[in-house]
């Protein structure tokens, strides 16, 4: 096989990552944020909290193989570069949710998670858009 | 300092890094525009990998970018000789297109991308 094949293979597989795991922590993280019972509320938040950092430890996978695929070519052209403006804020946001909830784990004030939700929203909406023209390449 | 307070600071700082770190990788991982162009006197192979890039380019681009390079003026369709764009930017817009223009991923591989590419440049 040769190395492009490997690289566009590996970057269209493991771009799914990030993008279905972070969409699917914020939603579990929204139900539990607003769930009444303990147990349940728990439980959600646990899912999302797994789901975020399996989701940020595939986004460096899908950023490697993509910036190997494009031969480093970090912002680009066209479409490419649409994918680009919307990717890079993406991973930072995605990188920074993670870590905050790492160092936080269940010690966060409803007010501080009201924060963090707010802005997974946004980065949840930055990675379906960069996920789109990623699409929109093939 | 909360616990929430630090972790914001901390996280500010991981996304700052990881984004900056991978642009300063890329800095130094990209190829800068027109270092893989060829010298003025091409040894043999790559005259060859020039004349098969040209083959292919006449065949596929040479329809709406001219059969010398230069483009159309009167079509929008853009000159591609002297283009500023590094390499690895050109055989990323031929395999996936731009705007009006087709990708060629399923045409052409990597090697083929790349001699489209050395043509291109051998008109500079």
């Amino acid at each position: 096989m040769n190395s492009h094949k490997f690289w566009t293979d590996l970057h269209g597989g493991s771009t799914h990552f990030p993008i279905a795991l972070l969409i699917g922590s914020f939603l579990f993280d929204l139900i539990g944020f607003y769930v009444k019972q303990d147990k349940a509320s728990r439980d959600l938040h646990s899912a999302g909290y797994y789901s975020l950092v399996l989701g940020a430890l595939g986004g460096f996978a899908a950023v490697l193989s993509g910036a190997m695929l494009t031969q480093w070519q970090l912002m680009g052209h066209g479409r490419l570069l649409l994918h680009h403006k919307f990717v890079w804020p993406a991973f930072g946001l995605l990188t920074a949710l993670a870590v905050w909830r790492i160092m936080v784990q269940d010690k966060s004030t409803r007010r501080g998670f009201g924060v963090y939700l707010v802005v997974a929203a946004i980065t949840t909406i930055l990675m379906a858009i960069s996920g789109y023209w990623g699409g929109e390449l093939l | 300092m909360s616990i929430e307070m630090r972790a914001f600071w901390a996280a500010l700082f991981a996304g700052c890094f990881v984004v900056g770190a991978t642009f300063l990788l890329g800095k130094l991982e990209a190829p800068s525009p027109g270092a893989s162009k060829l010298p003025a006197e091409a040894p043999p192979a790559l005259n060859s990998e020039i004349a098969e890039g040209g083959k292919s380019y006449q065949y596929s681009c040479a329809r709406c970018h001219a059969s010398d390079g230069y483009g159309n003026d009167k079509q929008n369709v853009p000159s591609l000789v002297d283009e500023d764009m590094s390499d690895g930017e050109m055989v990323v817009e031929i395999e996936y297109g731009e705007n009006r223009m087709p990708s060629f991923d399923h045409q052409y591989d990597l090697k083929q991308t790349q001699s489209i590419v050395r043509y291109l440049r051998s008109l500079d």
